[in-house]
């Protein structure tokens, strides 16, 4: 009896050990992404500048395009003043069967740019993105004239240098591709392009950098991706179909071929994104399920290195699955710490400072270096900045740094309102700061169902500022694991452009 | 279209936005030793 009773209370001690393992594992994405933000301060020693050259490819950039109307016009003229020899360059729409005036439009641009605009017709359309680039890169490698070809979509806007920027870095035959620093470039934008402004800071100009340093490149962005014509021969000349990720696909699989992917933040490229939550949701699950079928179509590269290619590092294999498992952590830690509160309070509380100190010398530190890495974004996009994890978490983060501070603020509040500070009060406070890393998910999927009923032009926003963006994002991912464990359809959903971009 | 000294002076200045990024994130890391302490002297 004694001997049961011991083995009893040495299982009850590893289970609560076990509880605040998975509590503190909930601090671990956020840790990589610092240590991400510390690759970035070495891209100046594992650069790719050293080995550009002046290099001019005849480029052949390729638009997918599907009821473009509002916004390939604009495009092709900024094309075709870009700062790029004009006979070295030719713009090919592939037109999948729209059904508005895109035709007439490319065919207008045809007659004023003789020679330098072609107009690629699909009858039979609405197969999605990489059928359309098919069609095109499959007419283009049928002739010698391409050297490179850019992949863009059609509303993103380049700046007239930007070609020359990534072309400079095909001199070196080890590269097989280049993408360029996608900015959000909605104008007038509105809460939610602010976000996303700043998240691309994050996504694209930060991490992007970092994997410069690694050597593995995650994704060539879908609007601006350059490939050497050798480069688009060694993939098998053709984008794959049958995900919906089909950019990170050719990414991973250049990668494979032994060439080099190179990201240049110097090259910007201005992109017009979602400006509601509706809008956002479709384009993200469809990322999120892309990124689903890699982590699975891959699963042999994972944390194996490789000599021929970095995909396999750790650190790479380390920053992918904390941004694909980051819904799971969440959840763990959140459900971990409410497990704890019941069982173990002081425990629970102590693991709780811990997992938020480290949250918010990460938080701090990813925020002041991402608005430094692109002061111009963040001046627009600051609130959105230092609100993307949500005003909640914000506060718990400032909580945790300045407790004695917050301390004096709720004994001043208990005093006005009256409202005693006994234990009942504080300790559903708490439970409730507990739950909130699982919470947040929910409450800003809310954000997505109410933003098209009564009162929803308020509302939604409101739950994005208090739940998050990341947060937001989360919610996303966590339905993509649903959608591809039920199978569910691959749909392309198209995000709506209205050609607000002004570069 | 540039010449191939305007080419070296562009692709110059780039890489020295790349130099900027190695004094950004010290600059950074400043800040969140500079709240740290704070918070241990006075906040906590």
């Amino acid at each position: 009896m004694g001997a049961l009773a011991e083995w009893a209370r040495l299982a009850g001690r590893a289970g609560v050990w076990t509880l605040v393992l998975v509590v503190l594992l909930g601090a671990v994405p956020l840790v990589a992404a610092s240590y991400q933000f510390v690759l970035i301060a070495l891209h100046r020693f594992r650069s790719h500048y050293d080995r550009c050259a002046p290099n001019y490819p005849r480029t052949a950039i390729l638009i997918p395009a599907w009821n473009e109307e509002a916004v390939i016009g604009t495009s092709i003229d900024r094309l075709v003043a870009l700062d790029y020899p004009p006979d070295r360059l030719r713009v090919y729409v592939v037109d999948d069967a729209s059904t508005d005036g895109t035709p007439d439009v490319i065919g207008a641009k045809g007659v004023q740019y003789p020679g330098q605009v072609v107009h690629l017709r699909r009858e039979q359309g609405g197969q999605g993105k990489a059928h359309t680039l098919n069609h095109g890169i499959e007419i283009l490698l049928e002739d010698d004239w391409m050297e490179a070809m850019l992949i863009m979509d059609a509303d993103v806007i380049y700046e007239p240098d930007s070609l020359r920027k990534m072309t400079r870095h095909l001199a070196d035959p080890d590269v097989g591709a280049v993408t360029a620093y996608i900015k959000e470039g909605s104008r007038p934008g509105n809460y939610m392009t602010r976000f996303i402004g700043y998240e691309y800071i994050t996504a694209q100009a930060a991490a992007r950098r970092a994997q410069n340093v690694l050597g593995a490149l995650a994704c060539l962005a879908g609007g601006a991706q350059l490939h050497s014509r050798a480069n688009l021969e060694a993939v098998g000349g053709r984008i794959d179909t049958s995900s919906l990720a089909e950019d990170t696909f050719t990414t991973f699989k250049t990668q494979l071929a032994g060439n080099r992917v190179v990201f240049d933040g110097n090259a910007t490229v201005w992109a017009e994104e979602p400006g509601d939550i509706l809008g956002l949701w479709k384009q993200r699950l469809r990322w999120a399920r892309g990124n689903v079928q890699v982590s699975l179509r891959f699963k042999h590269l994972w944390f194996r290195p490789h000599d021929e290619h970095r995909l396999g590092s750790v650190s790479f294999g380390i920053f992918w699955f904390c941004l694909f498992l980051l819904p799971v952590f969440m959840i763990a830690a959140s459900s971990g710490l409410v497990a704890l509160f019941f069982i173990n309070f002081p425990l629970s509380w102590a693991t709780f400072r811990l997992l938020w100190i480290v949250n918010a010398i990460s938080f701090a530190f990813i925020t002041s270096y991402s608005f430094m890495i692109d002061p111009t974004t963040a001046k627009v996009a600051w609130k959105e900045g230092l609100l993307f994890p949500g005003l909640v978490s914000v506060t718990i983060i400032l909580y945790t740094v300045f407790p004695r501070l917050f301390h004096e603020l709720f004994r001043v509040g208990s005093g006005l309102t009256g409202i005693p500070l006994d234990g009942l009060v504080v300790r559903s406070v708490i439970l409730f700061a507990y739950a909130w890393l699982g919470l947040c998910m929910v409450v800003a999927w809310l954000g997505k169902v109410v933003e098209h009923r009564a009162g929803g032009r308020w509302l939604s926003p409101l739950c994005v500022y208090v739940a998050g963006y990341g947060p937001l994002l989360c919610a996303v991912t966590f339905t993509s694991y649903i959608k591809e464990a039920r199978g569910a359809e691959m749909k392309w959903d198209k995000t709506i452009k209205t050609g607000k971009v002004a570069a | 279209m540039i010449d191939d000294e305007e080419f070296a002076e562009e692709l110059a200045r780039d890489q020295r936005v790349e130099v900027t990024m190695f004094w950004k994130g010290l600059a950074a890391l400043a800040i969140v030793i500079t709240v740290m302490v704070l918070r241990q002297l006075y906040f906590v």
